[in-house]
């Protein structure tokens, strides 16, 4: 074989880096303002996704331009006329006619402009060399540049950028993911690849990292709905050196968030909490969430069938809301003043009221029919039992803490295990107490960012009209003015409702299903982009930003905290106890030294509501003395003691006379 | 027409039909039919009188089956003409020719061996122009780049007829490019010797490439017969693989100037007895007849490896192997 010689100009630079390739354009395919073709070596390192920068050769009104763009499209072919050439180049034999010299190939590749500079006068792309982009151009291309500056830094590492060596990171716009010009974030992706949890686990910790201090204070609000996914972030995960390189090129701590709080209503037996986070090592941060009747009855729409509830009988709930609970009430037929806090307190309410409508026999009260008041006495005593676990017959109230939400903090409520009715009312709830001490200024922090799976569960595109969905649309719609901002998750975005995700500023793409990708929504995606998006890794993502004209292909580090496969492994959920040993549990958290004897001893006489109901006054009150406090809910209780030995002979009333048994 | 066309068809295919039931195989299918294209060819047609078969007499013999390539480099020349304008009615010819060596990378891809050689000329009849004219016209093409060279060189003016002075001009623009064709294997040679050099015509021009038994020129067209009219139907009849004995070519004082023998390239069943038929050259071995016929088969043997790919779409697709396709369009691409 014949030495070449090197056949770079002869005064290039040895030092310098090489051509990427050369734009070129027929009649046929021309060059756009918007996109240009440019051929490549063979060998050359791109693929779909290589940023590029195209320097041209003649001034326009006295700069040269220099053009961004981004692969979106890649041909080869050779010089072939006909596959009959290649058969007859072979004999007709696949494996036959071996060839020593390859056939005149061409790599040509179509990319998409992200920035022209200077952005004016617009025009096509000319003709010039092709470079690969370095960490500069990238932030350029980018549109980077105007928010990286270090006097109005408001960037947000999303990931890496990786192409042809060039390791470049991405940031977001903390003001166009958090707000105030745009909000919100949408992940899409297939299932079973820990790319949508992960991928938001991540940009939590790196929001947490980067988010200017001028911007304000940030926390977070996550819905578990689903396994054990976001149960485990105050636990570290074991990275690989690659993925600590990451984290430090990016500049985000690889370590676990360090205020997380959990969140579960009990089981419907009440014996513990409806959490696979039940492990006795991770207690010291798990809360229980329970609600009372005033805390439901604001949102009992919610649970309440609107078909079912007929105008009559919001009447008569918007009667019990405003005038009746917490309040004292006094009526004729209730015989006397009552005040209402509870649940039990509410049926007893209306039985007394129903028994008065009885003994009177009356078919109203204040214009209620009978029938309506049986019937809302029905539906909203029943919501008790329906949500058993969350909502509690007494008083005690377990909550978050709006109004003192910390700077940083994570916020995860577990739904995964309750039914649909208990997740829209947690959910109706909590994002409503958001808004509300957020349209107060008195949450606690500036910025709460809501994450919830499944919207194709929870805002899907078609269906019934539910409560979920609604506030889930005004999340989307008015949350980034409030500072509430919705990260949302699904498997298929073409299935969830367009307003929803069509206000999400932000939206990444994990690996994608063929099918979904088939749909309407990604049209605009060449064929090679669909390509990669149905075959990316574990770790990979497809970003559109409103700052990056074209979609751009990142990797991000697998997060800093353990994931829920590892976490039910290394922490096993505890197993289901007795009724007691699941009541010490739950006290134990307070006071390690209470021993089972100890609690039997002191609930051997209360029934098992009332021990539930002593616990939680415990859990609720957290004293430091958490064994004299629960001891003290049973004051009134007459404590068991042992027999000892009779104290005083007990002389028979008379001796029997004789052998006569019956003598006396 | 093709009332008249097809009646016609059907008669060639009858009579053909006909004569293979009479003489079985020594009757073959003629395949593309070149007469047309033939009446039009002007190219004298004759036989080379002075040549001598090594050995005796033509011999048909089995090239062995290709295993590596043989040829490192393929040399090519392209030349490009048109009328730039008439002057006084004297054509000026703006001609380009360009010869190129292309090799193999480990890949087995092409690349250039060395830079190309171009040359941009402008060719008009001095004695027409006169010297005057002729002055100022080379004043202004020098201006430009291009040099301005006599056509009279090549041929004396016979005529003054346009078409007469433009083959002149389309004479001497393929004299230049054989001239480079020739520097550039004289620098292969120089550069590497003994090297396998694949080159698209004839040798006969360079004395240093005739002296390299590495270098094969390989002529594909047959205007001039190299074997007597009693051998001729052995090598319209060579099958696939098969090339003939050695021709020596004789020049003065009948000593052999160069070697040449025929080789088929591809099968010709159904076709022209000239498809895939090439004649091979290379400079006259030292050595007994035996050495020279194992390197004819080395060479041999290296040509049916160029065999794939095929050069498609390039007419002469059975005789010229890709390389030199490659080289014919890398020259039109830059020259």
């Amino acid at each position: 074989m014949i030495d070449l010689p090197d056949q770079r100009a002869p005064d290039a630079a040895p030092d310098l880096p090489a051509p990427l390739g050369r734009v070129v354009a027929t009649e046929r395919r021309p060059n756009t303002p918007h996109e240009f073709h440019f051929w490549t070596a063979l060998d050359a390192n791109i693929g779909i996704g290589t940023i590029v920068r195209v320097d041209g050769s003649v001034a326009v009104n006295g700069r040269v331009p220099r053009i961004f763009g981004v692969v979106m499209e890649g041909q080869s072919w050779t010089d072939m006329l006909s596959p009959l050439d290649d058969v007859m180049g072979r004999d007709g034999d696949p494996g036959g006619g071996h060839q020593f010299t390859q056939r005149t190939e061409i790599r040509l590749y179509t990319a998409s402009v992200l920035r022209h500079m200077p952005d004016e006068p617009l025009q096509p792309v000319p003709m010039g060399t092709v470079w690969l982009a370095d960490d500069t151009d990238v932030a350029l291309a980018l549109r980077m540049d105007g928010y990286l500056a270090a006097d109005k830094r408001t960037a947000i590492p999303v990931g890496l950028y990786r192409s042809g060596g060039t390791e470049s990171p991405v940031y977001l716009d903390a003001d166009f993911l958090l707000g105030p010009e745009a909000a919100h974030l949408n992940i899409t992706g297939v299932s079973g690849l820990a790319t949508k949890t992960s991928a938001v686990e991540w940009l939590l910790q790196s929001i947490f990292a980067h988010f200017p201090a001028d911007k304000g204070s940030v926390a977070a609000v996550c819905f578990n709905v689903k396994g054990p996914d976001l149960l485990y972030l105050d636990q570290p995960a074991t990275l690989a050196p690659e993925d600590r390189a990451m984290y430090d090129t990016l500049g985000v701590p690889a370590e676990p968030f360090k205020d997380v709080q959990f969140y579960a209503p009990y089981d419907a037996a009440l014996r513990g909490l409806a959490t696979i986070r039940s492990n006795e090592a991770l207690q010291h941060n798990v809360q229980p969430l329970t609600w009372g009747l005033r805390e439901v009855l604001q949102y009992a729409s919610v649970l309440l069938d609107r078909e079912d509830i007929d105008a009559k009988s919001d009447a008569l709930i918007d009667f019990i809301t405003d005038r009746v609970v917490n309040q004292k009430f006094s009526d004729p037929m209730l015989g006397g003043e009552q005040t209402v806090q509870t649940f039990a307190d509410l049926d007893h309410w209306f039985r007394t009221l129903l028994d008065g409508l009885e003994r009177k026999d009356a078919q109203s009260w204040r214009t209620h029919h009978v029938a309506t008041i049986r019937k809302v006495r029905n539906r909203l005593v029943n919501l008790a039992t329906r949500c058993a676990g969350l909502v509690t017959d007494g008083a005690d109230v377990s909550d978050l803490p709006f109004g003192s939400f910390a700077d940083r903090s994570v916020h995860v409520l577990d739904v995964a295990n309750l039914e649909e009715d208990a997740q829209g009312l947690i959910f109706a709830r909590v994002v409503s107490k958001l808004r509300e001490h957020l349209e107060r200024r008195d949450l606690g922090v500036n910025h709460v960012i809501v994450f919830v799976d499944e919207l194709n569960k929870y805002a899907p595109s078609d269906g019934p009209e539910t409560y979920v969905r609604r506030m889930l649309l005004d999340i989307a719609e008015r949350g980034r003015y409030l500072g509430l901002v919705l990260f949302s998750a699904q498997q298929f975005r073409s299935q969830v409702h367009k307003r929803v995700v069509g206000n999400a500023g932000t939206a990444l793409y994990g690996r994608m299903d063929g099918d979904e990708l088939a749909t309407p929504g990604y049209a605009v995606l060449s064929p090679a982009v669909r390509t990669k998006l149905s075959t990316l890794d574990k770790g990979q993502l497809m970003v559109r930003h409103p700052h990056f004209t074209q979609p751009v292909f990142v990797r991000f580090p697998r997060p800093s905290v353990l994931s829920g496969r590892l976490g039910v492994e290394r922490f096993p959920a505890a197993p289901i106890e007795e009724f007691d040993a699941a009541m010490l549990r739950r006290l134990r958290r307070f006071d390690s030294t209470l021993t089972l004897d100890w609690l039997r001893t002191i609930i051997a006489l209360a029934d098992e509501p009332d021990v539930i109901r002593a616990v939680r006054a415990t859990e609720r009150e957290q004293p430091r003395d958490a064994k004299q406090y629960f001891g003290s809910q049973f004051r009134r209780q007459v404590a068991p003691r042992e027999l000892g030995a009779p104290q005083a002979r007990v002389q028979p009333l008379a001796l029997p006379v004789g052998d006569d048994p019956y003598g006396f | 027409m093709s009332t008249t066309v097809v009646p016609a068809l059907r008669a060639v295919d009858a009579a053909r039909s006909a004569l293979r039931a009479a003489l079985g195989n020594r009757v073959r299918a003629a395949g593309p039919d070149r007469t047309e294209a033939l009446a039009q060819d002007s190219t004298q047609l004759n036989a080379h009188p002075a040549v001598t078969m090594l050995g005796g007499a033509l011999r048909v013999l089995a090239v062995p089956a290709p295993r590596v390539p043989y040829f490192e480099g393929f040399l090519d020349g392209i030349q490009r003409s048109t009328t730039v304008a008439y002057l006084d009615g004297v054509p000026l010819l703006h001609g380009t020719a360009a010869a190129a060596i292309r090799v193999r990378d480990a890949e087995g891809r092409m690349r250039t061996w060395q830079r190309p050689l171009v040359d941009h000329s402008v060719y008009a009849s001095r004695q027409l122009l006169g010297d005057a004219m002729w002055s100022q016209v080379e004043t202004i093409l020098a201006a430009r780049g291009h040099r301005l060279r006599d056509s009279d060189d090549s041929l004396p003016v016979t005529s003054r007829h346009p078409s007469s002075l433009l083959r002149q001009g389309l004479d001497l623009l393929s004299g230049v490019r054989s001239d480079l064709e020739r520097q550039v294997g004289d620098d292969w040679c120089t550069a590497h010797g003994e090297r396998p050099l694949y080159v698209d015509g004839s040798l006969r021009g360079s004395r240093a490439m005739l002296k390299s038994t590495g270098i094969a020129g390989i002529v594909k067209s047959h205007a001039t017969l190299y074997v007597p009219d009693e051998s001729l139907a052995m090598v319209l009849t060579l099958g696939a693989g098969q090339r003939t004995s050695l021709i020596a070519v004789l020049g003065e004082e009948q000593r052999p100037r160069y070697l040449t023998w025929y080789l088929r390239l591809r099968s010709a069943v159904g076709r022209d007895p000239f498809f895939g038929l090439v004649r091979v050259e290379t400079g006259p071995c030292e050595g007994d007849t035996a050495a020279t016929e194992m390197q004819a088969d080395r060479v041999s043997t290296g040509l049916l490896a160029e065999r794939s790919p095929i050069a498609r779409p390039d007419a002469r697709w059975d005789v010229m192997p890709y390389a030199i396709r490659d080289c014919e369009v890398y020259l039109r691409a830059t020259a």
